[in-house]
């Protein structure tokens, strides 16, 4: 499991705190700015706006 | 031109179906699912399907690569094969195709599917995505020609990779591309019921309308299925007929007014 660490949010630059527990492609939303963003990756943790979709299932 | 829908259930009455359609006049398209054929592939192969609800209620299939394995072989392999074998045994010169082949049905992956996994809000991506065109041209090659085109996943993506899609997605964007003026789909009831466990409680005429007010009342499968519905009935054609695929004249019935219309 991963340890904690502090992210930069990519859009206003705010603190973005992620957990051992987090889960790749989990979303979360920065406290500073409100924007939704997804984990891209935990081994290094990566974040990045999460993807807006109009309808969200496949078959 | 009619497109013509049939649903995967294993109780339909595929002989009488097509048996029905080699004495339709007009030129039709059949587009075909293999959910049941699907299933029982992947139980017997020892890799079973998985779904996904999303945050919004809506459930699906989790295409991952083995999936679209599986898919490959239920519905374009299988599946497509023995309807058209079935055509052709009717006088219907078939051709069968999945959207792969000549690009005939292109669409766009999804960016990902919202779930909630342990309490947190997850995105999950695979190797599914939304109908966006098809190759009219192609079609109309094959239709122009006597040839009667049979449909089934997967689809193209934007980046040439085979993907899942929803059949009745499908069915609303050819219906609108090549200017179809019925939809039949064929399914494993009567129509649609007011009460999914009451064969009486048939609704033989949604409007629009109605058919978006209820799709907010229903959840999962449903509710993709009543949302599907709605995009099939505003892509053009007159109507869009929801009958019984086990009975005896499946076609014959529903153009005859059996089932539930859609207008």
């Amino acid at each position: 499991m991963s340890a904690s660490a502090n992210l930069e949010c990519p859009i206003c630059g705010g603190e973005v705190t992620l957990g051992g527990d987090t889960l790749q492609g989990e979303l979360i939303e920065c406290s500073d700015c409100g924007t939704e963003l997804e984990v891209t990756s935990i081994k290094p943790f990566a974040v990045a706006e999460a993807p807006q979709e109009e309808e969200d299932w496949g078959e | 031109m009619i497109i013509v829908k049939i649903g995967g259930g294993a109780t339909l009455n595929i002989e009488g179906i097509i048996s029905d359609l080699a004495g339709v006049d007009e030129p039709f398209i059949i587009v075909h699912g293999a959910n049941a054929l699907r299933d029982q592939l992947a139980e017997d192969l020892g890799r079973p399907k998985k779904v996904l609800t999303s945050v919004s209620g809506y459930t699906s299939v989790f295409s991952d690569a083995d999936a679209v394995d599986m898919l490959m072989m239920a519905y374009s392999g299988l599946k497509n094969k023995r309807l058209v074998e079935l055509c052709q045994q009717n006088g219907i010169n078939a051709v069968g195709l999945s959207g792969l082949d000549g690009r005939v049905v292109q669409g766009r992956r999804n960016k990902g599917i919202r779930v909630r996994e342990n309490g947190k809000l997850r995105i999950v991506r695979d190797f599914s995505g939304k109908p966006k065109s098809v190759n009219v041209q192609l079609l109309r090659l094959l239709l122009d020609n006597g040839y009667t085109p049979v449909l089934a996943i997967p689809i193209i993506d934007e980046n040439n990779v085979a993907i899942n899609s929803e059949n009745d997605d499908i069915v609303g964007v050819l219906a609108a591309a090549i200017g179809a003026d019925k939809i039949l789909q064929f399914i494993e009831a009567p129509g649609f019921l007011e009460d999914k466990d009451d064969p009486g409680s048939l609704v033989e005429h949604i409007s629009k309308a109605e058919l978006a007010l209820r799709e907010q009342q229903v959840e999962g499968r449903m509710r993709r299925k009543m949302l599907a519905l709605r995009k099939m009935s505003e892509c053009g054609a007159s109507a869009v007929i929801i009958s019984d695929g086990r009975v005896q004249h499946p076609v014959r019935d529903a153009l005859s007014g059996a089932g539930t219309k859609i207008a």
